[in-house]
């Protein structure tokens, strides 16, 4: 899977989550950025990217992702 | 020892002056060596015996946790190196052997260290609760409370280890080697007060690293500990006068109405310029040191809901149960049950909030709990703003709704202090339980006795003046508070303490204010002999 595709499909999981059809993400997109992200948000939003893309997160990552190209880098380790 | 003590105080003197004298790459020895002295002084070696053991536990395990893992990386390796064969087999085997007893080891030594602290801290909240059970239900078997003496900051270090333990685990904190670095770490004497509560992979770098004499850092510090000083000296010693009497020895059935209210709004200011005067002088210390450690207050007055209040206040103990319990909590297997369920059951929206629900209250249960066992903490600092906060998130689309037929400016000024005063009156309410002693209902006789007498006169009449504080007292409150505000405001309005602003005035006013300030704790603090210095309110947990 390439990061365009990872990402393509990303969007489809914030957007699900966040209930908000125009959100898009990029590398730099944090919680900063969207209304709704906050740390109980957090991992409602982790749980449905790793039952999008089959994987498992640790505790670890899960508190130390710093934006969404740091999910996604670890997303393409992987699968 | 208490911090605000002269042999506390000569103890730094003396931790500072071998410090900077020792060669940079033994520095860390100092430490080592007020480690042991302050826990000597401030408690006993019983205490010290005490930490000990925990301490080695939380070494071994880390050391063992993080070889196994080093193991572990490298077969992992050569399976993806090497074709399908016996040998690859044999490798997948012992790696899901190594990680099952790495698991082990892991449960194994935080039950340990959480036993431990529970054990000592909170024996009699289970005793207390089996006996309450055992009446109710009429079972014979009743046991006698235990005294045991929990050892000097054993509820700080406990979580910071716990929280180390867990990082090596997950990978992202390698673990300490060197023996005599780690007892500095683990046993860092100011965080032994009252915390911060740490995170080993941000600060332990810091601690152990030798660092070079910095003037300005120098001089930040010993501001920081003297702005500490009179924090808890002149506002916090005087306030507490009034406050214990009010509060000690049932003083709210004597005395009712605006005298319990004012109790209650000024125990608020008694608990934060004491808390956040003690963490001022451990970062003090820190910063002398050339040693930086996170901030534990973040203008917490200015919080316009609980839950943003809980961010800007005790920010370490929120942030150790977020990272460290309510992410375990929400992410395991049957809370995404109950996700899965709810959702079905009451829609998407609403279904997905509920076992979020349910993981703030073991939180806050939690965050209550680990102030002691007793129901005044459980209630005061936990579940009280665990349903607070939950109560007020599912009337939000009603609140919303109100707010747009009525149409509120949320933007104004004028609804943000509304916001503010409203979490502060909560945050006063949640707080009588903590300071009331006794529990549940002795929390709602303090709310009876605030809400049903209105005697505003008792601020003219001279009433005030006959609990120990005199005229004179009541105005260095006032003054000094208005300091504090004022120093908070130029904080919010700048974004940069007030002690960064002063630093770029000319010499002559900024040794004005720096000479007012020590004159101010030298002249209006409650110390010396004859004057029973209280400890730290935080520093009992």
């Amino acid at each position: 899977m390439t990061r365009e595709e990872v990402f393509e499909k990303l969007n489809e999981v914030f957007q699900d989550v966040f209930d908000d059809e125009e959100i898009t993400v990029n590398d730099e997109t944090t919680a900063d950025d969207i209304e709704d992200w906050d740390s109980l948000e957090h991992i409602n939003l982790i749980v449905a990217v790793e039952n999008c893309f089959g994987i498992k997160f640790n505790m670890g990552e899960v508190t130390t992702m710093k934006n969404v190209g740091a999910m996604v880098d670890l997303i393409l380790s992987r699968i | 020892m208490s911090l605000t003590s002269f042999d506390f105080f000569i103890m730094i003197a003396c931790t500072v002056c071998l410090y900077y004298l020792l060669p940079l790459k033994f520095r860390f020895l100092a430490l080592l060596v007020s480690n042991i002295w302050f826990i000597l002084q401030a408690d006993s070696v019983f205490a010290l015996i005490c930490m000990l053991f925990p301490a080695f536990v939380t070494y071994a395990a880390a050391n063992y946790i993080s070889k196994c893992r080093e193991k572990t990386t490298n077969a992992t390796a050569i399976i993806s190196d090497i074709d399908l064969n016996e040998t690859n087999k044999t490798n997948e085997a012992n790696i899901a052997n190594s990680n099952k007893r790495i698991k082990l080891v892991l449960t194994l030594s935080i039950i340990c260290i959480a036993g431990f602290l529970i054990v000592l801290k909170d024996s009699n909240f289970f005793i207390n609760t089996w006996n309450l059970v055992a009446g109710v239900l009429h079972i014979p078997l009743r046991f006698s409370q235990v005294h045991l003496a929990a050892p000097l900051g054993i509820s700080y270090y406990s979580l910071s280890w716990i929280g180390y333990l867990l990082d090596v685990y997950w990978g992202i904190a390698t673990a300490e080697k060197n023996i005599l670095k780690f007892s500095v770490i683990a046993g860092y004497f100011p965080l032994l007060t009252s915390g911060p509560i740490i995170r080993y992979k941000d600060y332990s770098a810091s601690i152990v690293t030798g660092h070079r004499f910095d003037y300005e850092k120098f001089c930040f510090g010993l501001q920081r500990i003297l702005w500490g000083l009179m924090k808890k000296l002149v506002i916090s010693s005087r306030l507490a006068v009034y406050i214990n009497a009010i509060y000690d020895g049932n003083g709210y059935n004597c005395f009712v109405g605006t005298y319990v209210l004012l109790a209650m709004v000024l125990f608020v200011f008694q608990l934060y310029t004491d808390f956040s005067g003690c963490i001022d002088i451990i970062i003090g210390i820190s910063e002398m040191l050339g040693i930086d450690l996170p901030e534990n207050f973040d203008l917490p007055f200015i919080s316009r809901s609980l839950s943003e209040f809980w961010r800007r206040w005790h920010i370490s103990i929120g942030a150790f149960l977020r990272d460290y319990i309510l992410y375990s909590i929400l992410k395991s297997a049957p809370f995404q049950k109950l996700g899965t369920w709810c959702k079905k059951k009451f829609g998407k929206k609403t279904g997905k909030k509920i076992p979020v629900w349910c993981g703030m209250l073991i939180s806050w249960f939690l965050i209550g709990f680990w102030h002691g066992g007793y129901w005044n903490y459980i209630i005061g600092v936990g579940l009280f703003f665990g349903v607070v906060i939950i109560l007020g998130e599912m009337v939000k689309p009603f609140t919303d709704k109100l707010i747009t037929v009525l149409k509120v400016n949320v933007d104004s000024f004028g609804f943000h202090l509304f916001q503010c005063i409203r979490t502060f009156c909560l945050f006063t309410f949640g707080l009588s339980f903590f300071r009331s002693y006794g529990g549940f209902l002795e929390g709602l006789k303090i709310w009876r006795s605030a809400l049903f007498e209105f005697s505003p006169w008792i601020f003219f009449d001279g009433s005030l003046l006959s609990f120990g504080l005199d005229a004179k007292d009541w105005q260095i409150i006032i003054f000094y508070m208005l300091v504090l505000a004022i120093a908070g405001i130029v904080r919010y309005v700048k974004k940069v303490p007030i002690r960064v602003l002063i630093a770029g005035q000319p010499l002559l006013l900024r040794w004005i204010l720096y000479i007012a300030l020590f004159i101010s704790v030298i002249l209006f603090g409650c110390y010396g002999p004859g004057y029973d210095a209280q400890a730290f309110i935080y520093q009992q947990f």
